[in-house]
């Protein structure tokens, strides 16, 4: 699984963090989310989707 | 029971519970409903349910925004033709528009700001939107957002040191006045100019808004305090070129910036400052909301006053029960099916907020005003995907900021009179909101 965030559209909402902090990172000073690992494990799965899922821009893709 | 009649003003006006329990009954029976409003050119479909409102904003390349993005875009073009340009009107005349165009030429008119070549943000779709909107968002950035909170205190303390414990007020233009305030320093507008530009500011909101029914002499009140605006906005731009733009806020983010190679282009620039006026006013109504609803709910207040750490939460809770759109407009690229239903090309769809903010799948119970209610899925009140709000960060920032210090200086209000809400079928906010404040 590959996490693909599209960078333009982010508004650093911090959303993708609370659903997932192991995989996206956004700190204060932040303007856009930073992807801590871009092939995570499977057991992540759910929660990267979920993630993804409550992105208010849809800025969040994951592809197999 | 009778369905919504989406596009009438009159619609909005009646009681909410009598409102709402309309449009509750039609998302159970026709969750994806053909409605075809008297006086419209064609009919559209209306998505009641929040999973289909969700499908429709993250596929902009199924949805378009261009040819319309309100309800009154789809309006048969006699009845608005005389609040549009007259490049416009002539398209329009001349009849051989499909539906589609002519709902794009309505739209694009309406929000030309006076140029036939520009195209509003709201009516693109990407790659062009997101490179648009990526200069606007230099001025919304989330690092200079955040940093804004001790100035949003100090703006919110100033004017709570003025209320005067038991005294009648009108929420609307003391409090309700602050984030049009704030966004006429992150615009960039001298101290001496800020209180003139926000009262034009008050008065674009009507233009963003076609209505049928609108007054000859109020479109002309409109179109000259849009010009008034427009060459002050030019004034503004001239000198922060001249001056090279070296500050944080959008008129010299502006000023230094470029698009496709060029400086950005007049219409943009006027445009993304329309943007942030206009987001002063739709947080003006936010507030009111959020004092309506606590008004009305003491029992809600004292919680708030108790803890806190939920004032952010009852700023969502009164997005999702009082959103201040009431709906929005997409049209589709082919043909796709929603619900059971067949959408065909070029298809409207509108997308009732309203409705989807109380999907009973979603919400236990909707119609229950609960500022400890869980957010994880979001209402649909910014909106979702590529078009959702630039402004919801800033927004939710400046509302919990200023209810957290008025919850703390005065833990007590009540209503002084009858709140005077707009009578638009598009925005939803208020016009008045007389209030009591007490220690």
């Amino acid at each position: 699984m590959k996490v693909i965030v599209d960078e333009l559209r982010c508004d650093a909402h911090g959303q993708c963090m609370r659903a997932c902090p192991e995989v996206f990172r956004l700190d204060d000073d932040d303007d856009v989310v930073t992807v801590l690992v871009k092939e995570p494990d499977e057991s992540l799965r759910e929660s990267v989707r979920r993630a993804a899922r409550v992105c208010p821009k849809a800025a969040i893709r994951i592809e197999d | 029971m009778k369905w919504p009649a989406w596009e009438d003003v009159a619609f909005y006006m009646q009681e909410p519970e009598v409102m709402y329990a309309s449009i509750a009954a039609e998302r159970r029976a026709a969750p994806v409903y053909w409605y075809t409003p008297p006086k419209f050119a064609t009919g559209l479909w209306v998505l009641s349910k929040w999973e289909h409102q969700r499908f429709v904003g993250s596929h902009p390349e199924l949805f378009s925004s261009r040819y319309g993005f309100a309800l009154g875009d789809a309006s048969d073009p006699v009845t608005v033709m005389r609040q549009l340009p007259d490049w416009a009107q002539r398209a329009l005349r001349e009849g051989n528009l499909s539906p589609a165009e002519t709902r794009w030429m309505i739209a694009r008119g309406k929000l030309s700001l006076g140029d036939p070549e520009f195209v509003a943000l709201i009516l693109l779709d990407p790659p062009r939107h997101g490179h648009v909107r990526s200069i606007m968002m230099k001025a919304l950035r989330p690092s200079l957002v955040r940093s804004l909170k001790a100035r949003i205190a100090e703006i919110t303390d100033e004017l709570l040191d003025r209320i005067e414990p038991g005294a009648e007020l009108d929420f609307v233009t003391t409090v309700g006045r602050i984030p049009a305030a704030l966004m006429t320093e992150l615009v960039g507008v001298p101290r001496d100019m800020r209180d003139r530009f926000i009262e034009m500011a008050s008065a674009q909101m009507a233009a963003i808004t076609i209505d049928p029914n609108r007054d000859p002499a109020e479109v002309q009140r409109i179109e000259r305090l849009t010009k008034t605006f427009h060459g002050y906005c030019d004034e503004l731009l001239a000198e922060r070129r001249a001056s090279g733009g070296g500050e944080d806020d959008l008129v010299s983010i502006i000023a230094r910036s470029e698009f496709e190679g060029a400086p950005v282009p007049r219409s943009m620039a006027i445009s993304f400052i329309h943007t942030f006026v206009n987001a002063g006013e739709t947080t003006r109504a936010l507030l009111s909301f959020v004092a309506m609803a606590l008004a009305e709910r003491p029992d809600q207040r004292r919680l708030l006053v108790e803890r806190p750490e939920l004032v952010a939460n009852a700023i969502e809770e009164t997005l999702r029960t009082h959103p201040l759109n009431w709906s929005g407009c997409r049209t589709a690229t082919q043909d796709v099916e929603i619900g059971g239903q067949l959408i065909r090309k070029d298809d409207y769809v509108m997308m009732a907020y309203a409705s989807a903010n109380r999907d009973e799948d979603v919400w236990d119970r909707p119609d229950e005003y609960d500022v400890t209610r869980s957010f994880d899925k979001d209402h649909q009140s910014f909106g979702h995907g590529e078009h959702s709000c630039p402004g919801a960060l800033l927004a939710r920032t400046d509302s919990a900021m200023i209810f957290e210090r008025l919850l703390a200086r005065f833990p007590d209000w009540e209503l002084a009179g009858i709140p005077q809400r707009w009578a638009n079928p598009f925005l939803q906010g208020l016009g008045a909101l007389p209030l009591r404040f007490r220690v």
